[in-house]
């Protein structure tokens, strides 16, 4: 009998959970990138969105978004896991040579260490939710305009900034977004191909394409720290003038 | 013939039985001709060891034309040997330099047990195949020729699954020993075709179960299963049965 489990949890039947997952956290991190951004128009508007983020749906779209990106990653992680460590198990003794055969492989480093990445990522995930989402380590700064009301603002800019001016968070930022466009070297068009990409020219055109996203994915974070390091002044300054949301508030 | 002859400096996997320890054992063979093929070039080496009073590499082959998938070994760490779209039965010592070191081992992977030397246990894919089951015909009079129509693409792409001849290489070559392209190509050359149609769910749910308790890996998508099968059965068809198996998920 195939019961629901044997279904879901076989060797096919997960992978289809980690490709899921794995495109869904592709569209989140494209969408964080284009949010990030609004730090080249300034404190302005990065705090502006901050604040559209904190209140959004009347403050329903936080918890809502944070709970999916924990069930998001909780899922793609755990699937993905418990694959490898499977995988582990289904060759115990190892070839005393073995070299990728070429030709129509698509075997890349990329590919050879999804779990490497992954699990890097992860360690950084918390870091990365610790200090920007938390303010662990950081001092709690609240916008300028905010800070006499009811409703007070993180000034969230503030925070990036400092982070960005210390060379140890700079340099973990930097490593860890350059993983990142590794793992989705490979993952972007392995995910097509889980989820049943048939046609072979589209398949080798996404083998393109997914390497020319994690690319940009990655440049695109890069560019963040960069720029903060070296353009943007760590004495400020900061938000004074009242924002346009904030003012409707 | 050719008057060049080769020789070779080879490093044999050898191993008494399932659970004795086996290791890489330095042969040299000399002689041999550029147009033999790898498996007669070990014939040359059993030759040479029969001579000598010791036991014989035993390496498994049958038809030597490269269609039965009796053969495989991993020849310098490649599935088959260094020439793609070859079996190793097919494969000419031409390819290699004279004086060459190659190294041979066995398909390794926890499904497939190492009987001795060179031999090891494939019957966890024909047990893959059985579990797939039969195929409802229709009883009676034969059906005229062409009675059920069947575009060419979808004929041509069950062909190209059929053309599997179930050798495991693509299992030897996977990082993750994943039978993902075999099964993949058993349930593929039903699954372009309306015969077998009725039984097309449970089929390829329980082929992938059983896959699953021989204890072959997941597919990650390396694709270096297509780079090393003799057939060149494409990764498509292992698009192919995931989608018919979120069929069988959904339904
Ligand atoms: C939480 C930390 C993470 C871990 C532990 C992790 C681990 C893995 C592993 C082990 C795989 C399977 C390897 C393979 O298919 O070859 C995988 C695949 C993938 N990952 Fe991640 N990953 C993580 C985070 C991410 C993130 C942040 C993204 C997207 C931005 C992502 C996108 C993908 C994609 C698209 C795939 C391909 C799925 C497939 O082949 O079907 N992963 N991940
Ligand atoms: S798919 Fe190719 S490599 Fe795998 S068993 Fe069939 S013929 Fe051999
Ligand atoms: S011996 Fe039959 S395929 Fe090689």
């Amino acid at each position: 009998m195939n019961t629901f489990v044997s279904l879901y949890w076989s060797t096919v039947g997960r992978k289809f959970w980690t490709a899921l997952t794995g495109i869904c956290l592709v569209g989140f991190v494209i969408v964080h990138l284009v949010g990030n951004l609004t730090l080249f128009m300034g404190n302005q508007a990065m705090n502006d969105y901050a604040y559209f983020l904190e209140t959004a749906l009347h403050g329903g779209l936080r918890p809502f978004g944070e709970l999916a990106l924990l069930v998001l990653f909780g899922v793609h992680a755990l699937t993905a896991l418990s694959a490898t460590l499977q995988n582990r198990r289904g060759r115990t003794q190892g070839y005393a040579v073995s070299r990728p055969a070429g030709g129509r492989s698509h075997q890349t480093l990329s590919s050879r260490t999804m779990v490497v990445t992954g699990l890097i990522l992860l360690a950084f995930l918390v870091l990365h939710v610790a200090q920007f989402r938390f303010g662990v380590g950081f001092d709690w700064h609240v916008t300028a305009e905010s800070a006499g009301s009811a409703h007070p603002v993180r000034d969230v800019y503030r925070t990036v900034v400092e982070a960005f001016h210390t060379p140890l968070w700079m340099g973990i930022y930097l490593f860890v977004m350059a993983l990142l466009g590794f793992h989705l070297r490979h993952g972007i068009w392995s995910a097509f191909q889980t989820l049943g990409t048939i046609n072979t020219p589209l398949r080798r055109a996404l083998f393109i394409l997914g390497a020319v996203l994690a690319v940009l994915l990655a440049l695109g974070f890069l560019v963040l720290p960069v720029y903060i390091y070296a353009v943007v002044d760590p004495a400020g300054p900061f938000q004074s003038a009242p924002s346009t949301l904030g003012g409707a508030r | 013939m050719s008057t060049q002859s080769m020789s070779f400096n080879l490093r044999v996997w050898r191993q008494e039985g399932p659970q004795e320890p086996g290791r890489l054992v330095d042969y040299k063979v000399v002689d041999i001709s550029p147009e033999m093929s790898f498996l007669e070039m070990l014939d040359e080496l059993n030759v040479q060891l029969t001579r000598k009073g010791e036991r014989p590499v035993e390496f498994d082959s049958d038809c030597r034309e490269g269609i039965c998938g009796m053969c495989g070994l991993v020849i310098t760490g490649v599935a088959h040997g260094p020439l793609s779209a070859t079996t190793t039965c097919t494969l000419r010592m031409r390819h290699f330099q004279d004086g060459q070191t190659i190294e041979v081992e066995p398909f390794r992977a926890a499904a497939f047990p190492v009987l001795r030397d060179l031999v090891v246990d494939r019957t966890a894919l024909d047990r893959i195949i059985q579990a797939g089951g039969f195929v409802s015909q229709n009883a009676g009079s034969a059906p005229d020729g062409n009675a059920i129509p069947i575009p060419k693409d979808d004929a041509e792409n069950a062909m190209d699954a059929a053309s599997c001849i179930g050798c495991g290489a693509c299992v030897a070559a996977c990082p993750n020993a994943s039978a993902f392209l075999f099964t993949s190509a058993k349930v593929s050359q039903l699954a372009y075709l309306p015969q077998g149609r009725p039984e097309a769910r449970r089929r390829v749910a329980s082929m992938v179960r059983q896959m699953d308790l021989e204890g072959f890996g997941n597919c990650t998508n390396h694709g270096e299963c297509e780079a090393v099968c003799p057939k060149e059965v494409s990764i498509h068809h292992i698009a192919r049965m995931r989608k018919e198996y979120w069929k069988a998920m959904l339904g």
